[in-house]
């Protein structure tokens, strides 16, 4: 299967907070050299910690934020040559999901409005047209569509989630990004909601950026994994690779680090984890960015490159594991 | 001298009883707690699980009297020792909280006063409680840092909110919580603004001060992770009812209650990869259109036509074991079998 979303060398700097006594604020590097590609039908995991740019990462690949270098590239075209018309057109393929439904969708709108307006603004049908798929969009979401006049206060977050997927359904896109779409939800509706996103995978050959800080949910929604820190991409593989056999130590850290909901295994899991986890070092610990949380540290730079472990695009004092040349989807 | 030997280690250091809350709002009196019962011995972690709306947050913050205006306990009883909290006027209770049950929350950084130095915020609960002169109430503020793993405590106690992490913030509510060695401390959500490996360090210290300290644990939390990782005991709470309450391992391997099977189903897990989640279906009704009988009965896959109208208390399924659910002993309930 050929590459629908190819990411290559993304940067981005953001102006950092200006310091008490300083003339100018430093830029902070948020996103520093990241490449990936997604093929058509396909989801790759972006996870990470809080400040490690996986968000501005989905952003840039479907140029909400514009990088300040690098490229991205959609079915063969450069995304970022568009302009701003012909990026307006190209939304369609490419739509995005956020976190919280609660503010993503327009609370002054009943929910089928919100849906036909997007198909409006992407010139899909007349007013009859659209609001026959805005009804079936809902179904197939499974939200009843007598509810379509109903407004987003009326509805619960789960259903809101669904319904902020119907919306990015809409135009019929071939890649959504995204964006912790079940963080904000309780978890016996987590479920629904991330199997609703993998039925409409298989359905529509969807390829998806699934930008998320929970790990647990990884495994079960993405072909890949990239796991960011500090802006960069340290590993990127078949997410039961990256699972199974961590290759960077921050992976490994990461992945000790999440709760087990066994207590059989977790007792023992969690009091190696504690100890890893040295005061001196949480507090000490330099971050690059300036939002992150300088509590974790992990001895970077030390880890050879494996046999059969291609090292990723960048410079020689990165260490970027696990970018193995893919295999076809099995 | 542990608080082990000190006491009678059976007796219960918080006992809630029978309590429910009501809240009025738009005219109505909606009941947000109903029946809400446990015990709390000395050196015990009990965990309160359960989504949002389930009345975790309502029970500790019942448990504490910081209900919010229109939110009134109208039944039951939390005791302390011998002492019934609800019949304590506000001063009273004032001196109860921060001496004799400690509180951390989820947002630590809100929690705190920006405008103050950390150092001030922690001496400030020694002095009221402590009556410590100020000079004492520093020495005990360096000790609390250094208790609560802060490094260079003496100089970071002159450092406002803003200049400590998300997790460096919760250490500093941890401090503040603990300085009177309180017998009870209750945690509500005390990781779930953090990162997973921040959160690892903070509950493996909130583990370690408990055992040096020897206090008991309420610790308020939606993440079976978390649970599994420092509960001893577990109550889920449903709609604002306890619908099971079990030790850990028999919740997690045995659970009694469909509700906590479906949790149990729901719930990813890095080392078992499942091509499926398995959902429960709907969702907790709203306090205004509770369903008649067991609040559950409308999403549960078990349920029979006299769910509809009966709502047992718990019942007992073990030792230490107890469900709120009718068909308890006719059900085979399926717990978490992690391959590893």
């Amino acid at each position: 299967m050929s590459d629908l979303v190819e990411v290559q060398g993304l940067r981005k700097a953001f102006a950092g907070r200006k310091r008490f006594g300083r003339k100018k604020a430093e830029p902070v590097a948020a996103v520093d050299d990241v490449s990936f590609s997604i093929p058509a039908g396909e989801t790759l995991a972006l996870v990470g910690e809080s400040g490690a740019g996986k968000s501005t990462v989905g952003r840039m690949a479907i140029r909400l934020i514009e990088p300040d270098s690098g490229s991205v590239t959609f079915d063969g075209g450069d995304v970022l040559a568009l302009g701003s018309a012909e990026l307006r057109r190209w939304r369609r393929n490419a739509q995005m999901v956020f976190q919280d439904p609660f503010t993503s969708l327009d609370p002054h709108l009943v929910i089928g409005q919100t849906i036909e307006e997007s198909l409006q603004v992407h010139g899909v049908g007349d007013r009859e047209e659209r609001h026959e798929r805005m009804l079936g969009l809902l179904d197939r979401v499974g939200i009843r569509p007598d509810q379509a006049d109903r407004y987003p206060f009326e509805f619960s977050g789960g259903q809101l989630q669904r319904i902020a997927i119907a919306r990015a359904l809409a135009p019929e896109p071939r890649f959504i990004v995204c964006d912790e779409p079940v963080a904000a939800l309780d978890m016996s509706i987590r479920a629904s909601v991330l199997n609703l996103l993998r039925d409409l995978q298989e359905e529509r050959g969807l390829s998806y950026l699934f930008v998320t800080h929970d790990l647990s949910l990884v495994r079960a929604i993405a072909h890949r994994t990239a796991v960011m820190r500090q802006g960069r991409i340290v590993e990127m593989g078949p997410t039961q690779r990256v699972f199974d056999s961590p290759e960077h130590p921050y992976t490994r850290t990461l992945l000790a680090a999440v709760p087990i909901p066994d207590p059989r295994i977790q007792r023992d899991r969690s009091r190696t984890v504690g100890q890893e986890v040295s005061p001196a070092e949480l507090e000490e610990a330099p971050a690059s960015t300036e939002d992150a949380d300088p509590e974790w540290t992990t001895p970077a730079n030390t880890l050879p490159v494996e046999d059969g472990l291609v090292a990723g695009p960048g410079r020689d004092d990165e260490v970027v594991v696990g970018l193995e040349k893919r295999s076809p989807s099995e | 001298m542990t608080a082990l030997e000190k006491g009678r280690p059976d007796r219960p250091v918080l006992s809630v009883r029978d309590l429910r809350v009501t809240v009025r709002t738009q005219g109505q009196e909606l009941e947000v707690l109903s029946d809400v019962g446990f015990d709390l011995r000395p050196r015990q972690t009990l965990g309160i699980v359960g989504e949002s709306g389930s009345g975790k947050s309502m029970t500790a913050f019942a448990v504490m009297g910081l209900l919010a205006r229109n939110a009134r306990v109208t039944d039951g009883q939390v005791l302390l020792g011998d002492v019934d909290l609800l019949s304590l006027d506000r001063r009273q209770l004032s001196d109860v909280r921060g001496r004799d049950i400690g509180m951390i929350y989820q947002e630590a950084r809100r929690s705190l006063n920006p405008a103050f130095t950390v150092g001030d915020q922690i001496a400030e609960v020694v002095r009221r409680h402590q009556g410590a002169s100020r000079k004492e109430a520093r020495a005990r503020v360096v000790e609390l840092l250094d208790m609560v793993r802060i490094p260079r405590a003496a100089e970071r106690m002159h450092d406002y909110p803003h200049m400590f992490s998300g997790g460096m913030c919760q250490r500093v509510m941890l401090a503040i919580a603990l300085a009177c060695e309180p017998k009870v401390l209750i945690a509500d959500e005390p990781t779930t603004a953090l990162d997973v490996t921040v959160q690892a360090s903070v509950l493996s210290l909130l583990h370690d001060l408990q055992d040096e300290l020897g206090m008991a644990l309420l610790l308020i939390t939606h993440d079976l992770g978390v649970v599994a990782d420092i509960c001893d005991d577990v109550a889920v709470m449903y709609a604002g009812r306890i619908v099971e309450r079990a030790p850990v391992d028999d919740l997690f391997l045995r659970p009694a209650h469909p509700y906590t099977e479906g949790l149990l189903g729901a719930i990813p897990n890095v080392l078992a990869p499942s091509d499926r989640f398995v959902a429960i279906p709907g969702s907790v009704p709203p306090l205004d259109s509770m369903p008649q009988g067991c609040r559950f009965h409308p999403r549960c896959p078990y349920a029979e036509d006299r769910c509809t109208t009966e709502q047992p208390p718990l019942i007992r399924a073990d030792a230490g074991h107890g469900s709120a659910c009718v068909r308890v002993h006719e059900l085979e309930l399926q717990g978490v079998a992690t391959r590893v």
